[in-house]
Order: C-alpha cells, then sequence, then structure tokens
C-alpha cells in the first residue's frame, strides 16, 4: 500500500471567509486520525469551529501554531494517507464551497492594509525573513497573515519559529553585553503581545459576524435574481401525529414539528432538483445529495448555518437528534466544518412567536432557501366547509437563473400534499 | 591621560614626520607665516624654517603639481589645501596627473603625495568652503582617501599615509579641530585601509566616517536609552573601501544605516548601498536608510547650515523608525 502525503489546508466555512484563527491543535506530530476525527478548533467570524477530517491518516506535521491566523487555503497541517481511500473530501469542498479562483490560490493574502502592496502572489518579505522562513520552512503568508498583512521582518519569522518550538533557545541577544540588555519597558510590551496572542477567544465575534452576514447578503441581492412563492401549508394532519407519537415516547424521545417538516423538505428537494445544489462560475452544480443548511438565530445577535448533511436519508428521529445537536453546538460555539460545510439548501423557521410569513435571502452559491413562518391557527374553507387549522405559511426565495416560478410552485404544492401524510414522514426513507 | 584636541594631533603628526624624515616637508597657502587657515601648523615655520614649511601662491593647481613633481623626484610632500572646495581648481593634477602616472607609466613612476584638505560643514562658511567631497575623490582610482574621525587616526593616519607608494588625500573636518579626546596607544590604531567598529551593537549598523562618525556615536548612546542598541562603523578609508567590515557588520545587526554629510545623489551612501544591495542583500531585514546633507548648497544662515546637514535627532528617528517597522506586530493586533 502505497501512502500519499498531502497538505490539510485551512478550509473555508463559507464563500464569507477568507481567513481562520488556529485556536487550538487536538492532534499532534505523529498522530493516527480517523475520518471524523476532529483536529483542530478554528476561530471565525462565525465562531469557534472544530475542523474534523474526511480520511483516515498520518499527521506528519503541524504547519502553524496556535494563534496564528492562516488565510483560507494555505496548509496548515501535512498529513500522510493510504492512496486507497478517494481524493480527500476537504479538497472537493473547497472547490465547490469557496468563491471561485480566489479562495484556491494558496497564496493570495487579502491585503487591506497599506503595508502590503497588491501583489498577488508574493508575500512581501525582507530578505532576510525570506531566507530565515525558508530554512525553517515557515510559510510566509502565515505569517504576513498573523501581523496583520504588514511586511514579514526576520522578528516575526523567529517569532513564530519559537512559538512553534518552544523547545528551542531564543533567540533574544544570548552575545549581548549586559549593559546592553533591552529595557525593561520593551519588554513588558513583548510579555503583553505575546500574551495577547495565545489568549484563546471564545464566544463569537458579533462585528465580525455582522460584517460577514452584512457581506453575504450584499452579494447574494446583488448577484442572485430572487423570485419569491409562497404558500400556506396545512400541517393540522401533521401536528396531530406529531403529538400522538410524542405522546408515545420518552420525554427524551419526543420531536419538535422542525424534524418532520425539515425531512418532508429535504426529500422533496432530491426530486426537485433545481432548489438543491449550487451556482458556480456561471453554472448551476445540482446536488447529489441534501445537506441541508438550518439557518440558527444566536442569542444576542448573528446567525449560522449549520448543515445536515445526507438529509434525505435522516429518520425524523435522526432529524431530531442532528438538530438537537446542531443548535447547542451552534448557541455554545462549537460547531464542527463538516456541519457548516456543503450546503445545498437552507431552511429558516422564524419560530413559534415570530412572524407568519418571511422571505428570505438566498446563501451563496446556494440558489434557494424555504422560509416557514411561525405556525398558528386559521380559518380555512375544506370542502365548501369551514375549518380551523394549524398552518404554516411557507416562502420559496429561488434563483431564477436556475428554476422559474413555475417549479418553484410545484415544489411548494407538493411540500403541502406531503405534510397532509405525516406518516410516509416516518418512515425510514430509502 | 592627557587629553588633546584635534588640531593638536594633526599637528603632531606633521612634526613628528618632519622630524622622522628629511624628505618631509609642508606646502600650502598660508600654513608658514600665518600658520594655517585653521592653525594646524602654527609655529612650525619657526621650528623648520621657510625651506620645509612652505607658504605657496594662491594657485591650487600650480602648488598641488608642484608637489607632485616634487614627489616624483623622491620627496614626501604633505600639501595642505584650504578647503576641499578649492581642491577643485586642482582636480587636473590631482585626477589627470597624481592618480595616473603609476598606471601610465606601467609601474615606473609612483607618486607618494599627500595631500590635506579641511571639509565640512558647520563653522557658517558658506557653500564655497563647506562642502563633502571626499566621495568625488574616492571614486577616482589611483588615489586613497582617509578621513579620520577620531584623535588617534588625526595623529597616526599621516604617518601611514606618508609610507605609502601612492597619493593619500587626508580630510580633515573643520568641526572636530576643537574637539578633544584622549590619545591612544599608537599600536592601537588600525592599518588606514581597515573600516573599524567604533560601537558594537546588535539592532542595526550605522555606517559613517570623519565628521559625522561624533554624531553617530552620540546618536547610537541616545538610541541605547531607548532600547536599540545601534552599531557604529567608522570607515576611516573610502578608497579602497573596506567593504568585508561594512558587510560582516550588517550581516549581524541586519539594518544599516549610511550617515554622509555629502549629498545622497551619487555619492558616497550610494556607493555603501549598493555595496550591500549587491552583497548583503539576503541578510537585510529593512530597507537600507541614509542621513545625508539636502541637496542643496551648503547655506550660510546658521539655522539653514545645521538644517541642512545630518543630525543627531534625524539619525535617532530614522534608526527607530527602522526596527519599528521590523518588530513584530503590536498593539495593532485585534
Amino acid at each position: 500500500m502505497t501512502t500519499n502525503e498531502h497538505d490539510l489546508k485551512m478550509p473555508s466555512f463559507g464563500s464569507d471567509m477568507h481567513q481562520g484563527s488556529l485556536t487550538e491543535w487536538l492532534v499532534k506530530e505523529g498522530d493516527h486520525i480517523k475520518r471524523g476525527d476532529v483536529v483542530a478548533v478554528i476561530e471565525t467570524s462565525k465562531g469557534a469551529i472544530e475542523l474534523d477530517i474526511f480520511e483516515d491518516a498520518q499527521v506528519l506535521q503541524l504547519l502553524v501554531k496556535e494563534g496564528d491566523k492562516v488565510a483560507v487555503g494555505e496548509p496548515i497541517a501535512r498529513l500522510s494517507s493510504a492512496t486507497t481511500t478517494s481524493k480527500p473530501a476537504t479538497t472537493n469542498k473547497e472547490s465547490t464551497l469557496a468563491t471561485p479562483a480566489k479562495a484556491l490560490d494558496l497564496t493570495t493574502i487579502e491585503a487591506p492594509s497599506s503595508q502590503q502592496a497588491p501583489h498577488k502572489n508574493f508575500v512581501l518579505a525582507t530578505p532576510a525573513a525570506r531566507q530565515l522562513a525558508q530554512q525553517q520552512q515557515l510559510s510566509l503568508a502565515a505569517i504576513c497573515v498573523n501581523n496583520n498583512n504588514r511586511i514579514v521582518t526576520l522578528a516575526m519569522v523567529e517569532q513564530a519559529s519559537q512559538d512553534q518550538d518552544p523547545n528551542s533557545p531564543s533567540f533574544v541577544m544570548t552575545e549581548t553585553p549586559p549593559k546592553q540588555i533591552m529595557p525593561v519597558e520593551k519588554n513588558s510590551d513583548l510579555d503583553s503581545h505575546q500574551h495577547k496572542q495565545t489568549q484563546v477567544k471564545t464566544g463569537f465575534d458579533k462585528d465580525a459576524m455582522r460584517q460577514a452576514i452584512s457581506d453575504t447578503v450584499t452579494r447574494s441581492k446583488r448577484e442572485i435574481p430572487h423570485y419569491y412563492l409562497n404558500q400556506r401549508l396545512d400541517i393540522s394532519a401533521l401536528q396531530n401525529h406529531l403529538q400522538r407519537y410524542n405522546n408515545s415516547v420518552p420525554v427524551s424521545q419526543r420531536l419538535l414539528l422542525a424534524a418532520p417538516l425539515l425531512c418532508a423538505i429535504a426529500r422533496l428537494l432530491m426530486t426537485n432538483k433545481q432548489f438543491n445544489g449550487e451556482y458556480l462560475e456561471g453554472k448551476f452544480q445540482p446536488g447529489e445529495t441534501v445537506n441541508l443548511a438550518n439557518a440558527i438565530n444566536l442569542r444576542g445577535g448573528g446567525l449560522v448555518m449549520p448543515v445536515i448533511h445526507d438529509a434525505q436519508n435522516l429518520s425524523v428521529e435522526l432529524m431530531m437528534e442532528a438538530l438537537k445537536q446542531q443548535v447547542s453546538r451552534a448557541r455554545n460555539g462549537s460547531l464542527v466544518y463538516s456541519q457548516l460545510s456543503g450546503g445545498t439548501c437552507t431552511v429558516t423557521s422564524i419560530g413559534e412567536r415570530g412572524a407568519e410569513q418571511m422571505f428570505a435571502v438566498i446563501y451563496p452559491p446556494q440558489v434557494a432557501i424555504i422560509a416557514l413562518g411561525s405556525p398558528h391557527q386559521e380559518m380555512l374553507v375544506i370542502d365548501d366547509a369551514m375549518h380551523i387549522r394549524w398552518v404554516i405559511n411557507a416562502s420559496l426565495a429561488a434563483d431564477h437563473r436556475v428554476s422559474d416560478g413555475h417549479s418553484g410552485a410545484r415544489f411548494l404544492y407538493q411540500l403541502n400534499q406531503l405534510l397532509q401524510n405525516p406518516e410516509s414522514l416516518w418512515q425510514t426513507p430509502g | 591621560m592627557n587629553e588633546i584636541t584635534f588640531r593638536e594631533a594633526f599637528k603632531a603628526a606633521i612634526v613628528e614626520a618632519l622630524n622622522n624624515d628629511p624628505r618631509v616637508f609642508l606646502m600650502g597657502e598660508d600654513v608658514g607665516n600665518y600658520g594655517g587657515c585653521y592653525a594646524v601648523s602654527k609655529g612650525l615655520i619657526d621650528d623648520f624654517g621657510a625651506q620645509r614649511i612652505i607658504d605657496t601662491p594662491l594657485s591650487e593647481s600650480g602648488f598641488v603639481g608642484a608637489g607632485i613633481g616634487a614627489a616624483i623626484a623622491g620627496m614626501r610632500p604633505i600639501v595642505e589645501v584650504m578647503t576641499v572646495n578649492f581642491s577643485l581648481l586642482a582636480l587636473d593634477q590631482i585626477i589627470n596627473n597624481a592618480a595616473t602616472l603609476r598606471h601610465m607609466s606601467g609601474g615606473q613612476v609612483s607618486v607618494p603625495l599627500v595631500i590635506r584638505m579641511a571639509c565640512g560643514a558647520g563653522k557658517q562658511l558658506a557653500a564655497q568652503h563647506s562642502h563633502s567631497f571626499e566621495g568625488l575623490y574616492a571614486h577616482i582610482p589611483g588615489l586613497k582617501v582617509l578621513y579620520p574621525g577620531t584623535i588617534g587616526d588625526a595623529r597616526y593616519m599621516l604617518e601611514m599615509a606618508l609610507a605609502d607608494p601612492d597619493p593619500v588625500i587626508i580630510f580633515e573636518h573643520v568641526m572636530l579641530y576643537n574637539q578633544q579626546a584622549s590619545l591612544p596607544e599608537k599600536h592601537t590604531v588600525a592599518p588606514m585601509e581597515k573600516a573599524v567598529i567604533r560601537k558594537t551593537g546588535t539592532d542595526l549598523s550605522i555606517i559613517t566616517w570623519g565628521g559625522c562618525l561624533f554624531k553617530a556615536l552620540d546618536a547610537a548612546e541616545q538610541l541605547l536609552n531607548l532600547g536599540i542598541n545601534a552599531e557604529v562603523v567608522d570607515l576611516r578609508c573610502l578608497r579602497p573601501l573596506d567593504r568585508t567590515t561594512i558587510l560582516d557588520s550588517v550581516q549581524r545587526t541586519h539594518k544599516a544605516l549610511i550617515v554622509d554629510e555629502s549629498w545622497k545623489t551619487a555619492g558616497m551612501s550610494a556607493e555603501i548601498s549598493a555595496t550591500i544591495a549587491e552583497q548583503g542583500l539576503w541578510y537585510l531585514d529593512a530597507p537600507i536608510r541614509r542621513v545625508c546633507s539636502t541637496e542643496v548648497p551648503i547655506p550660510y544662515a546658521t539655522h539653514l547650515e545645521q538644517a541642512s546637514l545630518p543630525q543627531v535627532a534625524e539619525i535617532i528617528a530614522v534608526a527607530q523608525q527602522m526596527i519599528a517597522e521590523s518588530q513584530i506586530a503590536m498593539g495593532d493586533k485585534e
């Protein structure tokens, strides 16, 4: 069996992400890791996210240190894996998720400051810094990002080198006569700086998240020609069935309305492919599976979109489990990479005390979002008689480049029909 | 140890040479009866007589040419040119004759001539008496160019220059004449073509010579209080240039700041910068910086004159900036 050495790269958790901070390594060099293992915690504007791995591999080398800011696509670790496994899933995710070309360009660094000139493929560094980084096999790009995109100097590389190997001797002036020792105030500056750098930030950066949301919705509204459809979903039958089910199981296993609703949507998306997939580089790529993103509102503001993978295959019970885990992880900011990546369609629910109707903004590069208003009772005319029914106003916002109103209307109609036969949702799909 | 002035050191060197070698004589404008424009040769005519302390007509081309002829004929003349600006009148003799004759004669003719020139600004002598043209002379193959910036070099470089078989120009900065320092032992003075590190340091190399050396050392002292440990390299000899010492220093400190009382454009500082860029680039951790005179003829008015020259405060400011730029990001991190 041959082995395959390759880089583990800073993943993109969304098209709005340009860099992430490696908050914590959960593996060390030499470790053998299995598919699904969490290897690191990455801090982004979406919060601290656990990076799980898509393959069985051995960690050869950790290329960045804790606290480093790393651009998306930049290598963070060197892995060795058996070639019998298929191409690492991370690579696939990146190529479909990230902003085209930009995030894949390994050496591209966001250079908002005046310090780094806009050389697309060249990290500005002093010759001495460049040489040392090369000798120590440190990434100039990572050091640059870690120092606010400033021109990389020797001191920055030495710092990175020391941080990488805590046992290495200090570079600081071993030859210096006593009277030339740096004065105290400078040392204390350094100390506080190092302290700052090693502090692990937890929770979410609200301003950064607001900015990320702002960037995303602005891009969405600018690029995606939305159209909107509205459908009243009669959920009375579903409610009844759900209540009977919940009465028959222990409290811990009870389901929320969201679970069967998401199951219904996910299964329908498998046959309504125009709403499930990604629009990239002028082309729509239908999803092979339904990775249903679920917009979760955070206490204190902000949104995260954790993804339930292969949602069309989940039973209502498993869907409930996935939801519970997602919400708790989202709210304490410990989402795992795979839970934030690869979404092919999004569902957003206003909740029980919210508005009756919502029209949502598509999360690019997805092509549709389904918004569910709050469940409420309405008077409906059925078979020439008035009935008080539980309803949800569902809306579909879809990308007109990919689909037309007619197919959108059919999708919503099918959804309503499916909900009239709730027993089928409890059957294991497949 | 007794302190002496640079003037006394230069004078003692001439006296010693006159005493040790009968071939040595001093020649120039007002060097005899007047005692020298800057009083370096004051009283020498009484001790050595008008045969060896020769007052010349006001013709730089004439008496420098006479000095070249005397040197060819076997004498060891010391020619004093009142200021470097006046030496431009003797450029033909210095560049076309003194510097070339060994090469043009296939080694048959040597010109063991020493030319002393006062130079530099700071005494409100304006644009025709204050300039720094050592870079211009350092450009010329066939010449050796010395610029003592310490009392030891002022005292002992003349002997080394007289011992050299080729024409040597010694610059004497006018602001140094009155400065005092204790005279070191002769054996501690380095050979004339060797640059000397006057202060060791780790953070940056200040490369300078002559009249700017004391400013650089003053700046380095103050920088130490600011937490910056600067090394000060005294070039002493601008031709041949001790590139090895420059590069060794920059390889250790990774930063070069050149202080030159001349102008930047096409000057000595440019040559040093080019040397570092050519041979020391991979060791640099900051762009090379230069503190030089403003690109104007040196002004007469004292505030303008001072403003036009490299000053200690500017050296400190530029050094601090170089260090700040290369330090790890602080404060501005989120």
